[in-house]
């Protein structure tokens, strides 16, 4: 209920006040996002499974974003910031499938 | 792939070093690590709308990367070459439209203007045709004959018609008067003369067919000549509003 409330005052407050985040921040927000996605989708399937556990959670959630954030600085360092994003986002985007699938299962059985 | 997956064995009942833990300190545990979900929810809530918002005010060159630049630049000049390719196309067309190479257009608009002018009544016409002559002393030819021969002249295929110096078009009227017949406010009297463009043949056909327009005026008392003369000339027109 309480991460439901938080994600909901996020929009929210997102939505009304438009924030900008920092230059030098921009280009690591979009895949943090959607590592983010990831972490919560998977939560959302942990939750079902009858399994979710706050702290791997938590961890999870911070170290998805890190890392995701960490591998398009270090493409970008190197020079392949663009194919290392869509690698990232491919993965990511696999996994968010893969957890669907199963909260779809849980779901309605099918 | 699968680290956000707890363990088997429910958080709940084992504590974080995997041994039962206290149900305060649990409690506490529990409560301290929602209030971080919650944050965590909302920090996902914010920067999902401030990407959405960063990402709904169109490119950002600043942060884009050469890639992206270059492809944007690409992007650009294509368009810049497809707009060029419609500034010469409308400029050619321009110049044509001007120069006025596109005359068969023009000839085509002025033809037709000259077609409605004629069935207007606001062009004057000459051609071939045919002329009739109607004399009635008695005061006995009435608007319906009259209209009658319009009407007969019009089936025959006649392209203008007048009578006397009215010009006779689709809204033109009859109505008797004590002396003739006036026609569309305009008063005539014998001799009628009524002049039509078309057809010569067809028709004086229409004029003299048994029991039409000549046989009526002639049984009314009064005379008709019919003659073709190679031009009739219109000259009567309706002025154009």
């Amino acid at each position: 209920m309480i991460p439901l409330i938080g994600l909901i005052v996020g929009i929210v407050v997102g939505a009304i006040w438009g924030p900008t985040a920092p230059l030098w921040l921009q280009p690591y927000l979009p895949i943090a996002v959607v590592a983010a996605l990831d972490a919560v989708i998977g939560g959302i399937r942990a939750t079902l499974d009858g399994r979710f556990s706050d702290r791997v959670f938590i961890v999870s959630f911070l170290s998805n974003v890190t890392i995701a954030a960490l591998i398009v600085f270090l493409g970008d360092l190197l020079g392949v910031g663009a194919q290392l994003s869509t690698g990232v986002v491919i993965v990511l985007a696999m996994r968010i499938f893969s957890n669907a699938a199963a909260i779809r299962r849980h779901l309605f059985k099918a | 792939m699968t680290d956000d997956i707890a363990p088997t064995e429910p958080s709940d009942t084992v504590g974080s070093d995997g041994t039962p833990a206290e149900p305060r300190a649990r409690w506490r545990t529990h409560r301290v690590a929602q209030a971080i979900i919650g944050v965590l929810a909302f920090g996902f809530g914010l920067v999902f709308m401030a990407v959405v918002h960063n990402n709904g005010t169109g490119p950002n060159l600043a942060t884009a990367t050469t890639a992206e630049l270059v492809q944007i630049l690409d992007g650009v000049t294509s368009e810049n070459a497809r707009l060029q390719k419609d500034i010469t196309d409308l400029q050619v067309t321009r110049d044509q439209l001007r120069s006025g190479q596109t005359t068969q257009a023009l000839a085509e608009a002025r033809t037709r203007a000259e077609q409605y002018a004629i069935l207007a009544g606001t062009a004057k016409v000459r051609g071939p045709g045919i002329e009739v002559i109607v004399k009635d002393n008695q005061y006995a030819v009435d608007a319906s004959t009259l209209l009658d021969a319009v009407q007969e002249l019009r089936d025959a295929g006649a392209e203008s018609i007048q009578i006397g110096q009215i010009r006779v078009i689709a809204s033109t009227w009859f109505t008797n008067t004590n002396l003739g017949v006036s026609v569309s406010g305009t008063h005539l009297v014998s001799p009628y003369v009524i002049k039509a463009i078309g057809n010569s043949q067809t028709l004086q056909t229409a004029m003299r067919i048994p029991g039409g327009f000549a046989d009526s005026v002639k049984a009314l008392g009064g005379s008709i000549a019919i003659s073709a003369p190679k031009f009739v000339a219109i000259t009567a027109v309706q002025p154009s509003n």
